[in-house]
Formats: structure tokens, C-alpha cells, sequence
């Protein structure tokens, strides 16, 4: 079966450790960034990444509210897009 | 740039969160199917630890987690690379030539010892070279060709330097060893320069004595300035790989200095680490990949 993917999109003030907040719930989760693309621009932070989520589909709501979650803490906006195979 | 897993990102931006340096941006991606390269611009201008101690601190986490690592500091990330030069032995190719040789004289074991001390910077290397050459007197000359046998090229090696070359590279081979081995590893690899010393020999055997000018750290640094010269850069545009005390002095004072799997005294000083059995994850140091180019090649 092909992996499967989602792209993950960040963004709002930017301070230090805003990468490693984020990145670290997906590690946590043991899910893998293969891509990943983050700019400041004007102060704002803006980061995509591009997650493969095949090995472990069950625990993705979880991983996903508890992104939403530490984002809001963060101050950032957060959105998911479920992409399918890798493009 | 290393093997991927899960974790690397959080494990790298979370050592620079830790002291308070800003990442401006970030891109990231796999290549070659199992490795992962990162390249961030790191503002530390309101970290809470100076920028060595961040780099060294930042070379360790690499480390443990088996990523190598290249700072440039300021501009010169953005200037153009042009030369690249390599150590041979213990660096493109897995052997100490001298020592090799040793085993077919059978003094192994008192050349190891001067050899050991040498890398670690702990004896002079013009001394300690003359003194492992004088063991080998008496050696016959078809001991060279067994030795040439059995050099083994680390992996990767060839399609670095193709790669390298296709990216309008010059490459060097910059060595104490032994002309032999060095200009067959050139002539494999395709290599541009080749600086390397020779042993003399007589009716058939080696004399015990070596002829050349690549004795001690500055003979690097002066092979790589006569190359620079040659392809009209500056030793900015320049890069060099090596693994012991001996490189060092070369690694330090060039545009990119890579420690490969190098000895702890070179770890501890070298701007760039990796330690791999893959001499890809170079490319990546040397900012030869051209990300996006790379990931639209594997769709």
C-alpha cells in the first residue's frame, strides 16, 4: 500500500521554539516529517510540513487534537490537509 | 543531514529553542530515499550562550543522533564553492596505506604505534613519517602492489566526487601517504590535483627513505592555496575533508572545513561533522543539493 500523507500548516507570531513545540507532539506520536518548509515573514511564523502518517492511522485524531490544542496554547493557527499518497 | 527518523526536527530546533536562537527559516526534506537533510538560518543575536558554545553543544545532539552537521557563519554560506580537497587515508579510503604496507614487512605493530601518535597529534609528523618509512627498508617493490590490492574506496566516494564535479567542482587528493596509492585513488575517483609523497626505491626494494613536500599540516594548507590559484578562487571557495590532527590545521582555515569520521581532536575544532559510513551526506554539508530539484527528480 502506498504511504499515506498529510500536510500540516502553522502559523502566527513568531517567538523562539515555536518549531520544536510543534515538531515535538509529532515526534511524541512517532510519526515522520519527510518535508518541511518554515519562514519568518514580518514577525510571522509560518511553517508546512509534510507528515507520513501510514505507520499508525488510529493514533492521528489523537496526534491531531493535541497539535490543535498545543497550537492554541501557542497562539497559532493551525490546519490539516489529508493529502493521500505522496504527490 | 542523516539517516531519517522521527525526532529530528524536534531534536534540532529544540537545542536552538533551548538558548534562545531564532530560526528565519527553515527547509527540510528526504532525499535519496532514506536521508534527511535540514538547512536553517539561525539568528543567535539574542541567544544566551555564545555562538561556539551553541555550535559545539549543537555538534553533540548531531552527533548522538547520528546527523552530521555544517555551520557557516555570516556570508560565506552564500559563497559559491568551488574546490574541494580530500585526506586519502582514513578519509577516502578506509585504510592507512603505511600501516598495510607495514603488515607485508612485518613491523606492524611499532608502525601502528608512531601512526596512532601522529593522528592524534602527539608527534611530530615529519619525524613520526621518517621514522615508519625506515622500518619499511628492505621491502621489495611487489609489496606495493599487494598493498594497491587491497585499497578499499569508502562508499559513496565516486558518486560524491561525480556529483561534485557535475556541480563545476576541482577535486584534490591533499596527503602525506604514499604517491602510489594516491594517484590510483585519484585516477579512480577522477580526481583534479593529486599532492602526495614517495617512497624511493633501489634494485628492486624501498630504501627506507620518503622524497616530497607534503610533510606536516601547512604542506595541506599550501597544496590546497596552489590549487585555489590554479582555478582562480580564494580559499573561502574552498573545502576540505579530513579525519586527523593533520587536517586540521587545513580544516580550520578554508571556506568549509569537514571533519569525516575524524578523531576527537578534529570533532572538537572542525566547522562541519559527519560520521557516516556514507560520504554522501557530504553533498548536503556542501550545499550541493538542490532540494526541490531533488525531490521533483524522485517523483
Amino acid at each position: 500500500m502506498p504511504d499515506k500523507y498529510f500536510v500540516v500548516i502553522v502559523v502566527g507570531p513568531d517567538r523562539s521554539g515555536l518549531i520544536t513545540e510543534v515538531t515535538s507532539v509529532i515526534a511524541d506520536f512517532g510519526y515522520n516529517i519527510e518535508d518541511m518548509d518554515q519562514v519568518v515573514m514580518h514577525d510571522i511564523f509560518i511553517l508546512s510540513l509534510l507528515v507520513n502518517i501510514s505507520q499508525d492511522l488510529r493514533s492521528l485524531e489523537k496526534m491531531r487534537s493535541k497539535l490543535e490544542y498545543r497550537c492554541h496554547e501557542l497562539g497559532l493557527e493551525v490546519t490539516f490537509y489529508y493529502t493521500g499518497g505522496k504527490k | 543531514m542523516g539517516e531519517d527518523r522521527p525526532g529530528i526536527v524536534a531534536t534540532v530546533s529544540g537545542v536552538l529553542a533551548r538558548f534562545h536562537a531564532n530560526i528565519i527559516k527553515t527547509r527540510a526534506s528526504t532525499v535519496f530515499g532514506n536521508l534527511f537533510v535540514i538547512i536553517m538560518v539561525v539568528d543567535t543575536s539574542h541567544a544566551v550562550i555564545g555562538t561556539d558554545a551553541l555550535i559545539n553543544i549543537l555538534k553533540r545532539s548531531c552527533d548522538e543522533i547520528g546527523m552530521a552537521l555544517a555551520v557557516e557563519k555570516g556570508e560565506s554560506y552564500r559563497c559559491g564553492k568551488k574546490v574541494i580537497v580530500f585526506d586519502l587515508d582514513g578519509t577516502l579510503i578506509d585504510q592507512e596505506v603505511i600501516e598495510e604496507l607495514a603488515k607485508e614487512a612485518g613491523v606492524y605493530d611499532e608502525v601502528r604505534r608512531i601512526t596512532a601518535l601522529a593522528m592524534e597529534g602527539k608527534a611530530d609528523f615529519r619525524e613520526s613519517l621518517e621514522a615508519r618509512v625506515r622500518l619499511l627498508k628492505g621491502m621489495p617493490v611487489s609489496c606495493m602492489a599487494n598493498v594497491k590490492s587491497k585499497i578499499r574506496i569508502i562508499p559513496g566516494a565516486v558518486e560524491l566526487v561525480r556529483r561534485l564535479k557535475e556541480a563545476g567542482f576541482k577535486i584534490g587528493i591533499v596527503t602525506g601517504g604514499f604517491d602510489f596509492v594516491a594517484d590510483y585513488v585519484g585516477k579512480v575517483i577522477g580526481a583534479d590535483y593529486v599532492y602526495s609523497n614517495r617512497l624511493l626505491t633501489k634494485d628492486g626494494v624501498l630504501t627506507g627513505e620518503v622524497v616530497g613536500s607534503m610533510v606536516g599540516p601547512e604542506a595541506k594548507l599550501n597544496a590546497i592555496m596552489s590549487i585555489a590559484e590554479c582555478e582562480r578562487v580564494g580559499l573561502d571557495s574552498c573545502v576540505a575533508v579530513g579525519d586527523g590532527a593533520n587536517d586540521l590545521f587545513m580544516i580550520e582555515r578554508v571556506g568549509l572545513g569537514i571533519g569525516f569520521n575524524a578523531k576527537m581532536v578534529v570533532r572538537e575544532k572542525a566547522p562541519a561533522v559527519a560520521n557516516t559510513d556514507d560520504m554522501k551526506v557530504l553533498l548536503a554539508l556542501i550545499g550541493c543539493i538542490d532540494l526541490k530539484k531533488d525531490i521533483v527528480g524522485r517523483i
